[in-house]
């Protein structure tokens, strides 16, 4: 079976012509179906941006990107709104969810998006949040939930339209350690499926043990990989 | 998605207060205003409007509106009366009269002298006495904000029986009569013309106007210029009189100049208030559309958020405004100085062609700043 993800040389240049700085220096990237793949690295390592760009959601000065065996990067933007509709769920640090819908509903806005009726979605999302444990919360707003049950409506929320490639950025930082374990287990149940990969970037090394492969970044590169026993020694995996 | 706009929208109900009360306001300030100023201009031809029953109205060639008057010798009525297609003329007595109440109190008063015969030109909403109470000795007709502007703190109807004096001629209030409020806002009187000739002070000419009644058939514009010919006298139709009037105080005061300044500046704040609150409401909730638009939401779906949004604040907010505007002018429509003044229905449209606009504009600017948003926003912190 193919990887859920491949790219493949990835740049990436922000800024104008006189103050232009290169973020990511051909980075290449697999990541593989059933797996829980984390990548970390210090602060401004670029991989955020490498998230944002293999998601779909940054378009990269250089490379290319594989999902599923679609090419992101040579669709145009309608095309790869709807793929990421279709195919990519998104775990955020801040959670972002829409401080006006209960859980239920912030959980059901990917099918909504996708042309579900809100009641139909509505009542998938509430199946999905039960499932994560959010039965009772499931009609709560989001400032009526601890940080901890918001990250479980995000998750839920990625999970709804049962995507085969679910990416995290930070998706404890906010977290006290416990939440932090529970979001985590949750995660790791997801990506248990084999037609599902779940990719986290976070630099918190509490969660590390969660990880099937710890890719590691700086300055732009990929620096080491569990995968290949190059992770670099001063990183401590529990 | 549309009802997810929709919540998100009310969710914040003092956000969403915010809009609905700047739109409101906005739409106030531009209804209240324009509705004054189309209210005022109407008032300077409302003395000509009221006198329906005259097709024509003849005048001195020089007069440039219904408050500029330049007497006509008598016997203009009867050339005018001569000529072919007028059905009827009668002589019209307009000036202004300084009254004397039996307290000494001195009020000037804008006095109107109708056809003893026919009372063409008497007002036609009693309040108390009649038609036939002008026909009385000495017999005066006051509107009733003139009456309670002379005898202030007492029921208007109850001027009826008292006696005043015009330059030292002795009159009797015999009568009430609503008239629609004229541009000057001195108390109405109404006389025969017979009394008001005699009792105001002598001057060669007294005759203000010929008002004509056009026979059956013939065009009053047709006969306006006929009897321009033939008595070298200025006639005009009792709309174009009506316009001329307007004109005049459009064109040589400064009042349409002052209200348009004072227009354009509801316009300019209200336009200012609408698309900031909008603009800002939109601005504020970007991170949201770009999580929105992450997760895979097409631009065309936010559009239609971002425009079924401003569509509702504006929808309430044109409404809420409107009926604060319809409430203003019902609930001083007794107040003299605002009498006659009202919420038109061509103003509403207008008003609302402009808020419309304002809120097209306004959601135009936002969704642009959407449509640039990247999605990647999301995952900066």
């Amino acid at each position: 079976m193919a990887n859920a993800l491949a790219a493949r040389n990835i740049e990436m240049e922000f800024g104008s012509n006189g103050t232009r700085t290169r973020v990511l220096h051909g980075v290449d990237l697999e990541i593989e179906f059933g797996k829980l793949t984390m990548l970390i690295g210090p602060s401004g390592c670029g991989k955020t941006t490498l998230l944002s760009i293999v998601s779909g959601t940054l378009r990269p000065t250089a490379g290319d990107v594989d999902v599923m065996e679609a090419r992101i990067t040579a669709m145009r933007d309608g095309e790869k709104v709807k793929f990421r509709r279709s195919r990519i769920g998104f775990i955020f640090q801040q959670y972002n969810l829409l401080p006006a819908l209960t859980a239920s509903e912030n959980a059901a806005t990917p099918l909504v998006a996708g042309g579900f009726p809100l009641k139909d979605a509505v009542k998938r999302a509430r199946i999905t949040l039960e499932g994560l444990g959010m039965g009772p919360h499931t009609e709560k707003l989001p400032r009526q939930l601890s940080g901890g049950q918001q990250q479980r409506v995000a998750i839920a929320r990625a999970l709804i339209h049962q995507p085969a490639l679910i990416v995290c950025d930070e998706p404890t930082a906010a977290l006290d350690a416990d939440s932090g374990r529970q979001v985590m287990e949750l995660l790791k149940d997801a990506s248990a499926d084999p037609s599902r990969a779940v990719l986290v970037v976070t630099h918190d090394n509490r969660i590390f043990k969660y990880a099937d492969r710890i890719v590691a970044m700086e300055d732009g590169r990929i620096v080491g990989d569990t995968a290949h026993n190059t992770l670099p020694e001063d990183i401590h995996v529990h | 998605m549309l009802s997810i706009a929709l919540k998100m929208l009310t969710g914040d109900g003092a956000k969403y207060f915010a809009l609905i009360f700047g739109i409101a306001f906005a739409t106030l300030l531009m209804s209240q205003q324009v509705s004054i100023f189309i209210g005022l201009m109407t008032r300077t031809a409302n003395q000509v409007l009221d006198i329906r029953e005259a097709d024509i109205w003849v005048m001195d060639q020089r007069v440039r509106y219904v408050d500029e008057i330049e007497p006509l010798p008598d016997e203009d009525l009867g050339r005018v009366r001569s000529i072919d297609g007028v059905s009827w003329a009668v002589p019209l007595y307009k000036g202004l009269a300084i009254l004397r109440t039996p307290a000494g109190a001195l009020n000037q008063i804008s006095l109107i002298g109708v056809d003893d015969a026919t009372l063409v030109g008497a007002p036609r909403n009693w309040l108390a006495g009649d038609l036939a109470s002008l026909t009385e000795p000495d017999a005066i007709v006051f509107d009733p904000q003139g009456a309670a502007f002379i005898w202030p703190g007492e029921d208007p109807v109850s001027a009826v029986g008292r006696e005043a004096e015009i330059n030292d001629f002795r009159v009797s209030v015999r009568g009430v009569a609503d008239a629609s409020a004229p541009f000057i806002t001195f108390p109405i009187a109404y006389t025969r013309y017979s009394l008001a000739t005699r009792i105001t002070p002598p001057t060669r000419n007294k005759m203000s106007f010929v008002l004509v009644r056009a026979a059956d058939g013939v065009d009053p514009k047709t006969l306006a210029r006929r009897i321009e010919a033939e008595t070298g006298r200025q006639a005009l139709t009792r709309i174009e009189f009506a316009w001329r009037s307007v004109n005049y105080y459009l064109t040589r005061t400064g009042i349409p100049v002052n209200f348009g300044i004072t227009i354009a500046l509801a316009v300019i704040v209200g336009a200012a208030i609408t698309a900031q609150t909008l603009y800002l409401f939109v601005i504020e909730n970007l991170k949201q559309f770009g999580a929105l638009k992450a997760i895979g939401a097409t631009n065309a779906q936010i559009a239609g958020m971002v425009l079924l949004q401003s569509a509702v604040v504006g929808a309430n907010g044109f409404g809420l405004g409107i009926g604060v505007c319809a409430a203003f002018f019902k609930f001083t429509s007794d107040v003299p100085a605002l009498e006659g003044f009202a919420l038109r229905l061509d103003v509403i449209a207008g008003v609302g062609a402009v808020v419309s606009l304002i809120l097209v504009i306004a959601s135009l600017g936002s969704l642009l700043k959407v449509f640039r948003v990247d999605p990647a926003i999301v995952f900066r912190g």
